[in-house]
C-alpha cells in the first residue's frame, strides 16, 4: 500500500517531516505496569463505538416527550438490528464508563499526573465529567419511568449544591420540575453540546500524550527501560485489546439487551426500588449516610459540600502532591489514592446490593 | 449476515410487537431468529479470533525482524531523492 | 513442480492476509451499522381501502384525495360522472398535482406542467402521462389497486 504517486502529490505541497518524524520516533517504555497503559485507548475506542452507533440512533429516535419511548420501541422492534445496535449503545456506554474509571484510578495510583502532565489530569478529570453527563443524558432519552425518576433525584440533588444549585437545577431541567423541556435539553446536551466538548478536551488530551510521551511509574525511574516503537507494535496490540473489548461488547449486547421500562408519566409516583446508574451510586450511598440534620443544619447540604470539597481536592490533587512534583516517592498520596478507589468501589458495591 | 437480514424484513410486517406496549420484545424471540442471531454471534467471534491470531502473527514477524536490525532505517545513508 | 525460489515475500503475504482479514471484518461489522442506517424504503402499497360513500360522492368534475403509500392518489369524478382513480403525482418530478375544474386539466405547478383529463401529458415538461389505477366497490368498501393487481378482502 505505497502509491508513490499519490505521496509525491501531497509531498510536494506539504512538508510531513514532523509527522513522520513523530511517527517513526514515538516509542513506548517497557516495564511491569504497561499494560494500564492501554486503559486510555481502550477508552476512545468505545468513544468511537459510541459515536457511530449514537449517530445512527440519532436518525429514529424521537427527542419529542409524546414520541420518545415510542420511537425507541420502534427502533428495537421495526428496524434491521436496531435492536442489537441500541444493546451495543448501552453496552458500550457502561463498558466505557467503567473502563473510564480504571484509567482514572490507575492514572491516579501510578502518578501519571505528576509534572509535566498536570494538565493531562486537568482536561482528563473534565473528560469524566462530560462522560458521565453522556450517561445521565442518554439514559434519560427512553423517557421510561426508571430514568425519569432517576434523572429527578439526580438533578433534584445538583440543586442542593451550595450557592450555584438552583442555577445548576434550572439549567439542567429547563424549568422548575422534569419535563418535556428537559428531554429537549438532554438530547441537546448528549448528541451537540457534551460531543463538541469532548472533541475539544480529548484532542487536547490526545495531544498532550503525544508531547509529553508517556509516563513512567516513579519506581522505574533511573532504570534504563527498554523502549518499543509505536507504529507499529503497540498499535498493533492496541488493536488486538480493542478487538478482543468489541467482543465482549458485541456479546453482551447480544445476550442481555436492555430493559425498556414503561413509559414515564410526570404524575405518577416513583416506581419501587429505582436506583440510578451504577457510577452514581457511590454519591448516593454517601448522601445516605449522612442524618436529615447534623449540628443543626440540613444534613443533604452538608453531604453535599463534603462531596463538592472531596471531589475538588480530587481535582487539585496534581497540585497539591509536591514531592510527587519533585520526582520523588509520595506514599501519603498513594494512601490517599488507594482511600479513594476503596471508598468509590464499597460504595458502590453497597449501593447495588442493597 | 444476509439471512438473519431478510427475516427481520419479515418481521418489520408483524406490527403486534408494537401494539404489546407493555412489553416490547427487546430482541427477536422466535427460535428460529434467535438461533440465527447466536450462530451470527459464533461466526462473529470465529472471525474475530482468527484476526487476532493473524496480528499476532504479524507482531512477531514485526519483532523478529526488529530484532535482526534489518528493520531500521540509518538516517546516514544517502537515498537517491 | 517445486520452485526454488518463494513467489511472494513473507512480509507481502502477511500483509495481504492480515490487511485482507481486517479490511473484511471492518467492512462486515460498518454494512451491518450501514443496514440499520439505511431507511426502509416504502414501497408503494399493491392497493388501498377506502370508504365507498366518501369518495363516490364527491360532486362532478372535481377531485378527492386518499393516501397511497406515502403518496397521494385522486378519485376523479369527470363532468360526465365517470369516476376513475389515479396517482395524484407528476410525471417530471413527482410533485403533487392539483386539478383544475375550470380547466379541465391537471395542473403541476413546480414546473408548470398540465395533463388532461385522461391524464396524457399536453403542456410543459412532463414526459409520461398519468399513472390511472384501477377500483372495485364491494361492500359499501372501494377499493382501489394497481392494474393487473388481484385484491382478495379476507372475510372478516
Amino acid at each position: 500500500m505505497n502509491f508513490p504517486r499519490l505521496r509525491g502529490w501531497f509531498e510536494e505541497r506539504y512538508d510531513f517531516t514532523d509527522v513522520r518524524d513523530l511517527a517513526r520516533k514515538k516509542r513506548v517504555p517497557v516495564h511491569g505496569r504497561e499494560l494500564w497503559y492501554y486503559t486510555g485507548g481502550i477508552v476512545l475506542f468505545l468513544f468511537i463505538i459510541q459515536v457511530l452507533t449514537g449517530i445512527a440512533l440519532a436518525f429514529y429516535y424521537v427527542p419529542y416527550f409524546e414520541e420518545a419511548h415510542k420511537s425507541v420501541i420502534e427502533i428495537v422492534t421495526k428496524l434491521n438490528m436496531g435492536w442489537f445496535f441500541r444493546s451495543l449503545h448501552h453496552w458500550v456506554a457502561q463498558m466505557a464508563i467503567f473502563v473510564l474509571f480504571i484509567h482514572v484510578f490507575a492514572t491516579l495510583l501510578l502518578k501519571s499526573y505528576r509534572k509535566p502532565r498536570e494538565l493531562l489530569w486537568v482536561s482528563g478529570f473534565f473528560l469524566l465529567g462530560i462522560s458521565i453527563f453522556f450517561g445521565l443524558s442518554g439514559y434519560f432519552l427512553p423517557w421510561d419511568e426508571r430514568a425519569f425518576a432517576a434523572v429527578r433525584v439526580a438533578t433534584g440533588g445538583a440543586g442542593n449544591l451550595p450557592l450555584i444549585g438552583t442555577w445548576v437545577k434550572a439549567f439542567l431541567r429547563g424549568g422548575i420540575d422534569v419535563t418535556g423541556e428537559t428531554l429537549v435539553r438532554f438530547y441537546a446536551f448528549h448528541v451537540c453540546l457534551l460531543p463538541l466538548l469532548t472533541l475539544v478536551i480529548l484532542g487536547c488530551h490526545l495531544f498532550l500524550v503525544q508531547y509529553h510521551g508517556m509516563s513512567v511509574p516513579l519506581s522505574y525511574k533511573g532504570k534504563n527501560l527498554e523502549e518499543v516503537p509505536f507504529f507499529p507494535n503497540v498499535l498493533l496490540r492496541d488493536l488486538m485489546i480493542w478487538l478482543v473489548v468489541l467482543g465482549v461488547a458485541v456479546t453482551l449486547a447480544t445476550l442481555l439487551p436492555p430493559e425498556i421500562a414503561k413509559k414515564a408519566d410526570p404524575l405518577a409516583p416513583a416506581p419501587e426500588g429505582v436506583k440510578p446508574e451504577w457510577y452514581f451510586l457511590f454519591l448516593f450511598q454517601t448522601l445516605k449516610l449522612f442524618p436529615g440534620t447534623l449540628l443543626g443544619m440540613n444534613g443533604e447540604t452538608i453531604a453535599i459540600v463534603l462531596i463538592s470539597l472531596a471531589i475538588l481536592f480530587f481535582f487539585l490533587l496534581p497540585f497539591f502532591d509536591r514531592r510527587s512534583r519533585e520526582g520523588e516517592r509520595s506514599p501519603l498520596f498513594t494512601a490517599i489514592g488507594v482511600v479513594y478507589l476503596i471508598y468509590f468501589v464499597v460504595m458502590t458495591l453497597v449501593g447495588y446490593l442493597t | 449476515m444476509k439471512r438473519i437480514l431478510s427475516l427481520l424484513g419479515a418481521l418489520l410486517l408483524t406490527p403486534a410487537s408494537l401494539l404489546a406496549a407493555e412489553h416490547p420484545d427487546l430482541m427477536p424471540s422466535s427460535p428460529y431468529d434467535r438461533s440465527l442471531i447466536y450462530l451470527n454471534l459464533a461466526f462473529f467471534w470465529t472471525a474475530l479470533i482468527i484476526l487476532i491470531a493473524l496480528i499476532r502473527l504479524k507482531l512477531r514477524e514485526i519483532e523478529r525482524v526488529q530484532a535482526m536490525d534489518a528493520g531500521q532505517e540509518h538516517e546516514k545513508i544517502p537515498t537517491l531523492e | 513442480m517445486k520452485i526454488d525460489y518463494s513467489l511472494i515475500t513473507r512480509r507481502t503475504f502477511l500483509n495481504a492476509l492480515l490487511g485482507g482479514w481486517l479490511a473484511s471484518f471492518a467492512f462486515a461489522s460498518l454494512y451491518a451499522l450501514y443496514r440499520f442506517a439505511f431507511p426502509t424504503l416504502g414501497k408503494e402499497p399493491d392497493f388501498v381501502v377506502l370508504n365507498a360513500k366518501d369518495f363516490l360522492d364527491i360532486p362532478p368534475n372535481s377531485t378527492k384525495p386518499f393516501p397511497w403509500g406515502g403518496k397521494v392518489g385522486l378519485i376523479f369524478k369527470r363532468a360526465d360522472r365517470q369516476v376513475v382513480a389515479l396517482k395524484g403525482v407528476c410525471t417530471h418530478m413527482e410533485c403533487n398535482i392539483v386539478y383544475k375544474p375550470e380547466k379541465e386539466r391537471f395542473y403541476c405547478p413546480c414546473h408548470k406542467g398540465w395533463f388532461d383529463q385522461f391524464g396524457r401529458n399536453v403542456e410543459g415538461p412532463p414526459p409520461k402521462p398519468l399513472e390511472f389505477f384501477e377500483y372495485r366497490v364491494e361492500d359499501g368498501k372501494l377499493i382501489v389497486h394497481r392494474k393487473g393487481v388481484k385484491v382478495e378482502l379476507p372475510k372478516a
